[in-house]
């Protein structure tokens, strides 16, 4: 399988009044071709600045210190201006999160997308009109709505628009950064179908970025588990079936399951590490319920578990006795107490 | 649209409402005025009966409320009566006085909210810059320094000591009249230039400054994200925050305008130009009641008609702006 996204190491810092932020800190994945990729983890983990970067819309204060972001044989770190301008939205294209105002307010959707087509694409008036109505009948909004503007959208539409608006020029990936937030919950499950279809019909490869563990589950072929700017497992579906790493475990206890409706859910106690001045060792250390003296001292390498699923703990040789224990409340809430 | 019709014919009511407003507290102004406007002209050898007729011929011996009602016609006819000394109908007066007035800040209006509105958002797109400091800096100082004072130190200069352009007035003696012969004109545009210039350095700070903040907030949209993302040159880029950062500036210019065409006092009184702001002082001070009178409701009209442009414009050009 030929791979469509290969990041490799990547290391992004952000200047912040403290210090240097490192968010993202030597992360590497792929993306192969018609794959639909997960990348989980909870607010501030850097997630959402992968995408970003890979999009080349980081803030002002953030750089990419290290590390490749290769696209089709090309680094989206080390691109041309030019060339960026040209692979953007006509092959890599981006579903932003719905709480976010993605579409200027002073300018018709159909203006929008439009000017996406022209920005790209020499074609006729007629043959854009076209494209713009296909892609509307496409996430099921009609064609009669492409003249509004963007405040007479609810949030739904909004974001069905938005997908229309990132397949407008048939891009190779499209990266959906938390696509969902602030949608209520059937709106959500209808944004994520619309994804889900347009990643199986017309074979989209895709990278999918969310905190919500049920979510990745139930859409994604594999999955990369993060936590302050590591990656703390990555796989297929075996990491959120079986995890290998305390922190994938806490995760899956704190969604409901599907199959297990009865389930308590359990939440992790504490907060993320401060990235400016990052603990040694283990990252999810202070706040993982199986953390030895060793985890506060030496980082655990990632290692692989099963083919093509790796994780980075240093207590792997017990991970049947950690699944067993993370099932039980009181094992998180010692924890809990721990951090205290 | 029906909503917007609605608003319109609301609004027009509200306009007919302060009009009438205004128009009875210069009523009531006047009035309280000291000195009798019959005191101009009555000389002291005047016997009573001549006083008498005197008022009878001004309809001042009738009841208040006759004059009010009486007053309140002229004034929406705009018949503002004749002058007590220019021999010609206030009308035809302030007419002149308001052209005039246009002619010094109509071309330092456009230059300012031109010249401004593209200052202002490339500072504040370009936030931290070399060019975005001195801008601010600049401008905050143009903006505190009084016209007045920038004026005559204009004149000094440019008139007085190199003489380069003329200390005054709109156009040299034996100048051209009519306004589009003026306009055409070389000699309007060369005595223009200073006052022009003063008001310009004042007024262009506004626009500079408003324009500057609104790019700053437009800049921390989402929007800007995604255009970027969507592969658009910066110069599309730009042209949409712009276009986003306009839509404070059309109020603020309404304003502007409105404070222009009544603030010109002292300027037109530094460089001689017989606008509409030097004509109320004089009036003032001659008691010259009808002139006094007409120019301060020529005024208050201008202000809110340039107010009512800006809330119907508002709604053109933003289209989160409903009417219902």
């Amino acid at each position: 399988m030929a791979g469509v996204l290969d990041v490799a190491d990547l290391e992004i810092t952000y200047r912040t009044a403290r210090g240097a932020a490192k968010a993202v800190a030597g992360v590497s994945f792929r993306i192969a071709t018609g794959e639909y990729l997960g990348l989980v983890g909870e607010s501030g983990c850097g997630k959402s600045t992968i995408a970003k970067a890979i999009l080349g819309i980081l803030p002002a204060n953030g750089r990419v210190t290290g590390g490749r972001i290769d696209f089709e044989g090309t680094d989206l770190v080390r691109v041309a201006p030019a060339e960026l301008r040209r692979l953007r939205w006509s092959r890599l294209a981006l579903v932003p999160q719905s709480a976010m105002n993605g579409f200027d307010p002073v300018y018709t959707i159909a203006q929008q997308m439009d000017e996406a087509i022209r920005a790209h694409a020499a074609l006729p008036a007629e043959a854009r009109e076209a494209r713009l109505r296909e892609l509307f009948a496409m996430v099921g909004l009609d064609a009669s709505r492409l003249a509004d503007f963007p405040h007479q959208f609810s949030g739904g539409m909004r974001q069905r628009a938005m997908i229309a608006m990132a397949m407008v020029l048939d891009p190779t990936l499209v990266v959906a950064d938390e696509p969902t937030t602030g949608l209520d919950v059937i709106v959500q499950d209808q944004i994520l179908a619309r994804i889900k279809e347009i990643h199986d019909r017309l074979g989209k490869t895709m990278l999918l970025i969310t905190h919500d563990m049920a979510v990745v589950a139930e859409n994604c072929d594999r999955i990369v588990v993060m936590y302050a700017g590591k990656v703390m497992e990555h796989g297929g579906e075996a990491v959120f079936q079986a995890p290998w790493h305390p922190y994938t475990l806490g995760l899956c206890n704190a969604f409901p399951d599907i199959d297990d409706g009865d389930r308590e859910l359990i939440s992790i106690a504490g907060a993320p590490p401060d990235l400016v001045d990052p603990p040694a060792g283990c990252r999810f250390a202070a706040r993982c319920p199986f953390a030895t003296a060793r985890c506060r001292e030496a980082e655990p390498p990632l290692v692989e578990v099963a083919p093509g699923h790796v994780a980075a703990c240093h207590h792997l040789d017990r991970v049947d006795a950690m699944r067993e224990r993370a099932r039980d409340p009181a094992t998180w809430l010692a924890a809990a107490a721990a951090v205290r | 649209m029906t909503g917007f019709r609605r608003y319109v014919v609301r609004r027009l009511l509200l306009l007919a409402f302060v009009v009438w407003c205004i128009l009875s507290i210069m009523f009531v102004l006047f009035q309280l005025l000291p000195g009798d406007p019959t005191a101009i002209f009555v000389d002291d050898n005047f016997s009573p009966e001549m006083i008498d007729r005197q008022k009878q011929l001004w309809g001042l011996n009738d009841p208040l409320w006759v004059q009010y009602l009486r007053y309140v016609g002229n004034m929406l006819t705009f018949d503002f009566g004749n002058s007590f000394f220019q021999i010609e109908p206030v009308a035809h007066i302030m007419a002149d006085k308001v052209q005039n007035t246009c002619l010094m800040i109509v071309p330092a209006l456009i230059v300012s909210v031109v010249l401004g509105t593209l200052i202002g958002a490339v500072a504040g797109w370009r936030r931290g810059s070399a060019f975005e400091q001195a801008t601010v800096a600049t401008s905050l100082f143009l903006h505190s320094v009084p016209s007045f004072f920038v004026g005559i130190l204009a004149l000094m200069i440019f008139a007085y000591q190199l003489r380069w352009l003329p200390s005054g007035g709109m156009v040299g003696l034996g100048g051209p009249e009519g306004l589009w012969e003026m306009i055409a004109s070389r000699d309007y545009w060369v005595h223009l230039l200073l006052p022009g210039l003063v008001l310009v350095s004042r007024e262009i700070t506004g626009p500079i400054l408003l324009l500057r903040s609104s790019m700053l907030e437009v800049k921390g949209s989402d929007f800007l994200d995604i255009l970027r993302a969507k592969g658009l040159s910066e110069h599309r880029i730009i042209t949409h925050a712009t276009r986003n950062a306009l839509l404070p500036l059309v109020t603020y210019v309404a304003v502007m305008t409105g404070l222009l065409f009544q603030g010109q006092v002292l300027l037109e009184i530094i460089f001689a130009w017989p606008g509409i702001g030097r004509e109320l002082v004089q009036a003032l001070n001659d008691l010259d009641y009808p002139v006094a009178q007409a120019a301060l409701y020529v005024m208050a009209l201008v202000t809110l008609l340039l107010n009512l442009v800006a809330d119907l414009l508002y709604g053109v050009i933003d289209p989160r702006v409903t009417y219902d």
